[in-house]
This record gives C-alpha cells, sequence and structure tokens, in this order.
C-alpha cells in the first residue's frame, strides 16, 4: 500500500469536507492507496470536479491530471485565483 | 434624473480658479464612439488637450463613469479618474469601484471635468442638481479616513452621500498619491490624487436620486440573469469571495508570477504568512461588496493587538502583500495590514508606494542611496517601510525624494540607480512577473499608461482562468514563452479596454465572455451592439489612448522593460527565462499598426474613426 499527501487550495480546500484533517493553508490529506493511482483518480475521491480545478503540482512539478502518482508524492491542487 | 438608455447626457464642468460650475450636455457621438470610463475620458481630454504639465491649473482632471454603472448588472460600479499623469508625464488612468460612479449617475451626471485651481482649498458637492463649491479650509491637512467621516456626517450619514477624497499625499503633491472613495476604496494608479492635490480639490461629495433605466428592458433583465448566474458559479468568483485577490499569492509562487525583493530573486520563504488563508484566519473581520457586486472580493480586517495595531477598515489586496511584502522580503502580515492603512489614509498608491521603498532598499544596499538621514533601509524591515511610507506622504527627509516615484528619484540619485527601477514610462511595475508570463511583459511594455495589468485581460487568458474563445484566444497559451503572445495581447487589449469603459469590474468579467458584455452594452444603451463591435471598440479606445500618450511624448523607445525583469533569475518557478521582448514587439507593432517611431499609423487612425487624432500627431512631430 502506498500513501499520497494532498493540498487542497483556496476554496477547493473549504469545499472538501474532511473533519478534523483540514487546516488553513490547504491543510495536508493523507490518502493510502493500492496499485496505479493518477491524479484524476485522486480528485475523484475527494469529490473534486476536473473543471474546477485550475493547477496541479507534485512536489514543484506542474503535472496534468493523467499523472501517474507514486508513494509519498506530495499532490498540491488548485482552483482557479486572480490577483489584482 | 432617469438617465435613459445609460447615458445623463451631461457632464459637469468646474472651473476652479474662476469658481463656475456648468452643466454642459455630452456630445452623443462621444458617448457612442467612446462609450464612457477613460476612453471618454481621453476623448474629452484631447478637446481640452494644450500640453499642460500635470500639476498644472491646466491639465484637465476628468472623474467619468459609464453606461453601465448604476445598473444592477454584475460588477458595474466603477469609475476612472484620468488626466495627465504626474508620475510617469503621460496618459494617467486609475480605476476604482465602491459607490461614487453609481451615486454619480443618480446625480445626473455621466462624468465630472475639473480644470483651474482653487485659490483657497474647497470641495465639491454635488446634491442632483444643486451643485456648490464649499470651502475645505477645516478638511486641509486631514487623512482620508477623516474626511471622509467629517463630509458624510454633514451631508446625510453613512449610506446617503458618496465621498472622493485625498489625503496629506495628494495636498503634498507626491506623484503617486491615490483618492479614496468612501474611504475604502482607491483610486491607485498614476498619481491622480496629486492632480487633485494641485487644484487644491480636496473632496467630492455627491448625492443622487435618480436611476438608471435600461433601454431594452427585456434584453436587459435576460443578461442580467445569465451574467449573474455565471458571476455566481464561477470559480474564480469563488476564489474572490473566498479569499480575495490575497489567493493569487498562494498559487502565484507556483507559476512564478510573485515578484520578490525588487524582482531580483525568486524564492521567498515567507509567503505562507502573508497569503489568502494567513489574512482570513488571522484578521478577517468580514466581507464586503463595491455597488451591484454578486462577488464581494473586498477584505475587512483589524489587527487587534500588537505594535501594528489598526483599526477595523480595507484590508491589502494581493498587490499591496507584494509590494509590502515580497517586495520588500518581509513576512510581517500585520505590518503589511498596517501598512495599507497607512497608505488608505495617506492617499497613496500602493502599488508604487511599496515598489519605490523596494527600489530604495536595493540602491542602499548598493550604496546608490547614502544620504537618508540615518535611516538603515534593510530588507525585511516592515517598521523601516511604514516610517518611509509617512516621510513620503508628509514629504519628509528621504521621503520628498521617493515621493517623486522610482524614476524620478533615480535620475536624481545617478550612479547607475535607473538599472535598479522596475518601471515602464515611470509606473512602478504591478505584482505579476513577465518572467513567468511573457505576454504581460508586453503589455507592460506598451501600455498606454506605462506597466498595467488591468485595462486588458491578458492576466486571466494568458493564466488559463478564462480564455475568452469567443474573442479569438486560446486556452492553451504557455505562460514562460513568447510565441503568439503579440495576438493575445492585441486581443485581450481590445476585450479589456471597452470593459474598462463600460466601467464593468475585470473580476466580473472574468467570470464571463465577450458576447456577455456586449449584449450588457447594447441592452443598456438600446443600439445594436455585437461582439465585433465591442473588438472594434477596444481597437478604437486602445489607439486613443495611445495617440493620447503619444502627444504626451512617448516614443516606440518608451516600449521596453526594465533591465530586472529583461534578466533571467537564478532560482524560483521561472527561473531561466525572460520574455523575447524585440520579437514579440515587433509582431505587436505589425498587428496594432504602429509606426517605427510608435505613433499609429495614419491609415490604421482613418479606418478606425480617429482621423481627427492623426492630425494632432502630425502637429505633434
Amino acid at each position: 500500500m502506498g500513501m499520497i499527501s494532498v493540498r487542497l487550495h483556496g476554496v477547493l480546500n473549504e469545499r472538501v469536507q474532511q473533519a478534523g484533517d483540514r487546516g488553513r493553508a490547504g491543510g495536508e490529506l493523507r490518502l493510502p492507496f493500492e496499485g496505479a493511482v493518477k491524479v484524476r483518480d485522486v480528485l475523484e475521491r475527494l469529490g473534486v470536479s476536473d473543471k474546477d480545478v485550475h493547477l496541479v503540482f507534485v512536489g514543484r512539478k506542474r503535472v496534468k491530471l493523467d499523472e501517474e502518482l507514486r508513494d509519498g508524492d506530495l499532490l498540491a491542487v488548485y482552483p482557479p485565483m486572480a490577483g489584482g | 434624473m432617469e438617465c435613459k438608455g445609460g447615458y445623463a447626457g451631461r457632464l459637469l464642468e468646474v472651473d476652479l480658479t474662476k469658481g463656475i460650475l456648468t452643466k454642459a450636455p455630452l456630445d452623443p457621438t462621444f458617448a457612442r464612439e467612446f462609450l464612457g470610463g477613460a476612453g471618454l475620458g481621453a476623448r474629452l481630454f484631447l478637446e481640452r488637450f494644450s500640453g499642460a504639465l500635470p500639476l498644472s491649473p491646466d491639465n484637465p482632471l476628468l472623474v467619468m463613469t459609464g453606461p453601465l454603472v448604476g445598473t444592477s448588472l454584475p460588477g458595474t460600479s466603477r469609475f476612472a479618474v484620468c488626466s495627465r499623469s504626474p508620475l510617469t508625464g503621460f496618459w494617467g488612468v486609475g480605476t476604482c469601484g465602491g459607490n461614487f460612479g453609481p451615486e454619480l449617475k443618480f446625480a445626473g451626471y455621466d462624468g465630472i471635468e475639473v480644470t483651474g485651481k482653487a485659490a483657497e482649498p474647497v470641495y465639491l458637492l454635488i446634491d442632483d442638481d444643486k451643485v456648490e463649491l464649499r470651502t475645505a479650509d477645516d478638511l486641509w491637512g486631514k487623512d482620508i479616513y477623516e474626511v471622509t467621516a467629517i463630509l458624510k456626517q454633514r451631508h446625510g450619514g453613512e449610506r446617503k452621500s458618496k465621498v472622493l477624497a485625498i489625503g496629506q499625499a495628494g495636498e503634498n503633491l507626491v506623484r503617486f498619491a491615490a483618492i479614496g472613495n468612501d474611504g475604502a476604496h482607491f483610486v491607485g494608479r498614476t498619481g491622480m490624487g496629486a492632480v487633485m492635490g494641485s487644484k487644491r480639490l480636496k473632496a467630492v461629495v455627491v448625492k443622487g436620486t435618480g436611476r438608471v433605466v435600461p433601454a431594452r428592458p427585456e434584453e436587459y433583465e435576460e443578461v442580467r440573469a445569465r451574467t449573474l448566474e455565471k458571476c455566481k458559479t464561477s470559480m474564480v468568483a469563488s476564489s474572490m469571495k473566498s479569499m480575495g485577490t490575497a489567493a493569487a499569492m498562494d498559487l502565484g509562487v507556483m507559476t512564478g508570477d510573485v515578484p520578490i525583493r525588487n524582482w531580483t530573486c525568486g524564492e521567498f520563504a515567507g509567503t505562507s504568512s502573508i497569503g489568502g488563508p494567513a489574512l482570513r484566519s488571522d484578521y478577517l473581520t468580514r466581507g464586503a461588496a463595491c455597488f451591484s457586486c454578486p462577488i464581494a472580493c473586498k477584505r475587512v480586517v483589524k489587527v487587534d493587538e500588537g505594535p501594528y495595531q489598526t483599526q477595523e477598515g480595507p484590508g491589502p489586496e494581493y498587490e499591496t502583500l507584494c509590494t509590502f511584502g515580497t517586495y520588500i522580503e518581509n513576512d510581517n502580515l500585520p505590518g503589511i495590514i498596517k501598512a495599507n492603512e497607512l497608505c488608505n489614509r495617506y492617499g497613496l498608491d500602493t502599488i508604487s508606494c511599496g515598489a519605490t521603498i523596494a527600489f530604495a532598499m536595493e540602491c542602499y544596499e548598493k550604496g546608490v542611496l547614502r544620504d537618508t538621514g540615518g535611516i538603515e533601509l534593510r530588507w525585511g524591515d516592515i517598521d523601516t517601510a511604514l516610517k518611509l511610507v509617512k516621510f513620503i506622504a508628509f514629504r519628509q527627509g528621504i521621503g520628498d525624494l521617493l515621493a517623486e516615484g522610482s524614476l524620478n528619484a533615480a535620475r536624481k540619485l545617478g550612479q547607475g540607480a535607473e538599472d535598479l527601477v522596475v518601471a515602464v514610462k515611470g509606473l512602478e511595475l504591478p505584482a505579476h512577473d513577465p518572467r513567468g508570463f511573457h505576454g504581460m511583459g508586453l503589455e507592460y511594455a506598451v501600455g498606454y499608461r506605462g506597466a498595467c495589468h488591468l485595462q486588458h485581460m491578458s492576466l486571466y487568458v494568458e493564466q488559463g482562468m478564462n480564455p475568452f474563445t469567443d474573442a479569438g484566444l486560446r486556452s492553451d497559451y504557455a505562460g514562460p514563452d513568447s510565441e503568439g503572445k503579440a495576438e493575445m495581447v492585441l486581443l485581450s487589449q481590445n476585450l479589456g479596454v471597452p470593459a474598462g469603459s463600460a466601467c464593468i469590474c475585470i473580476f466580473a468579467f472574468a467570470c464571463l465572455e465577450g458576447k456577455d458584455l456586449a449584449d450588457m452594452i447594447q441592452a443598456v444603451t438600446g443600439r445594436d451592439f455585437g461582439l465585433k463591435d465591442l473588438l472594434a471598440l477596444g481597437e478604437r479606445l486602445w489607439l486613443l489612448q495611445r495617440g493620447v500618450t503619444n502627444l504626451l511624448g512617448a516614443r516606440a523607445e518608451d516600449d521596453t522593460l526594465p533591465p530586472h525583469v529583461l534578466s533571467p533569475l537564478q532560482d524560483g518557478m521561472a527561473a531561466g527565462s525572460s520574455p523575447d521582448l524585440k520579437r514579440m514587439l515587433a509582431e505587436y507593432y505589425e498587428l496594432r499598426g504602429l509606426a517605427a517611431h510608435g505613433y499609429p499609423r495614419r491609415d490604421v487612425l482613418e479606418k478606425t474613426g480617429l482621423g481627427f487624432l492623426a492630425e494632432k500627431l502630425q502637429d505633434a512631430g
């Protein structure tokens, strides 16, 4: 079994109800998995719609939704966020 | 007064030298061809154009609304203040949300044209048809929060009257002085507060009882329902509602968008301490909205205790979190909130002010700036930054030099200081790094008001947040790449410039499509107006304002980027990247129809209905 850490940022963090596991600044969720798992599988498991996702990073590398994940990966998921 | 078809049909002309107030008709041809906001303002400015210096009485100051302002269409609260900029010497435009624009329409005016200079400080009181100048002797010297509270109390209370006011920075002619609307919304860029100060106009108070009546009511209801729904369901809007513009800090550090240490570094460990989540969890008291806005991105904050205690008030936007945070390597969030409050009170553009302090810190580090009156300007020192904000507002000590803006200060300092300035045409760059997004670099370089992130839609298009595909843009632009960016910038301007002149907030427009805005204009004004018309209007308004800046002295050599931004960073998410400005400029000049010396070509001006501008440019050489 492997483990992936996920940080949902901004409004995505608020929308996913994971009581006790959420914190400020995109509190880290830890998800165990077995076999091959892609970014989009993780999003589906968390109930996050693809269309609400703007950018995804594994560590500091920007990845697409089909990126296959490995044990120990830290996934950061961002909705669109606009400055001004 | 009822503003039928979106326009009151009249302007208030104020001659401060003679003390004469005149209600003048708005030329309907101007309204049709230049819509409103800064576009219409530029056309009116040209009517009075004399080449007058920015702080001279003859430099006109225009406060402009647009046809959508005062309706209940989403995000249509804005207004523009324009004039020749005392910071850049070129066309100056500052825009603002809040409540003043709608109230001015309700009082029955599309705009205010101010010329001359009062013998003593005054404020302008507009109460529907009743208009008068009153003494501001008792208000001069007060900050924006104070003068706003006094004038609201004097003229009907918090909700009844809307106030535009300058603080001490405007009075002291700080070249990047801002104007406050109800002490909560700010006309920040290009120093319009100093133009007000030069005219001894402390404030404008407006009360109106009219309304704006759309020409096509059924279409209006349909487009209103459609666009409100889009704003409510958009993720951009949801992020804004949740964390305001501060959310962009968290994303920006991952895309190379956030400038650090006067644009010389790509990494700063402190960003998580000063981003949206920290602001919300530790200092937010409530959200707030401009007139007729379902998004409500405003942050009301308070620092309860400690050395940076503030009253409850408007919180720092993303730009301010950068300029008083990452630009100077400061990770102290209450310190930034305090800096924001001081800038709001004194009336200073938080972008230019923080950027000028960052510039000064680098000058100090490099030994170019020595005569500081004993102040040590060290990176990360927010206490010194706070001291400098006050010194700038009151032009005390080293503040007198910095109050000139970074480029003017560098010219006085010499010794290579100009290489450390991060400005275009004298306007300090906002906090979006062109090394992460090359198209933004081209926007900055060719911007008619200098480095601008607001009078176009490139921020949203290039970052992939709204592709505006109906206007011919794409959803797959790579940020650190110059390929295809000239066309992207041109189309983004042709969308964003008319949005600015319609006075719709770009945060609302970022949730919509181009056609939605065209439909809004059609429903309110009643004239047939489609997406093609919107883009054609964008071309005309861009060329017009470009031409004004050319008349005020800008040439091709002013379309450039500062040395720091043309140097690749060694670290961070945009490391190794720098915009291919030469290539993008060549492509853009061709597409836009600019001649080699930087003026719009005569044939392009004539084709877009700007023949009168071609004549003026020819006269100017």
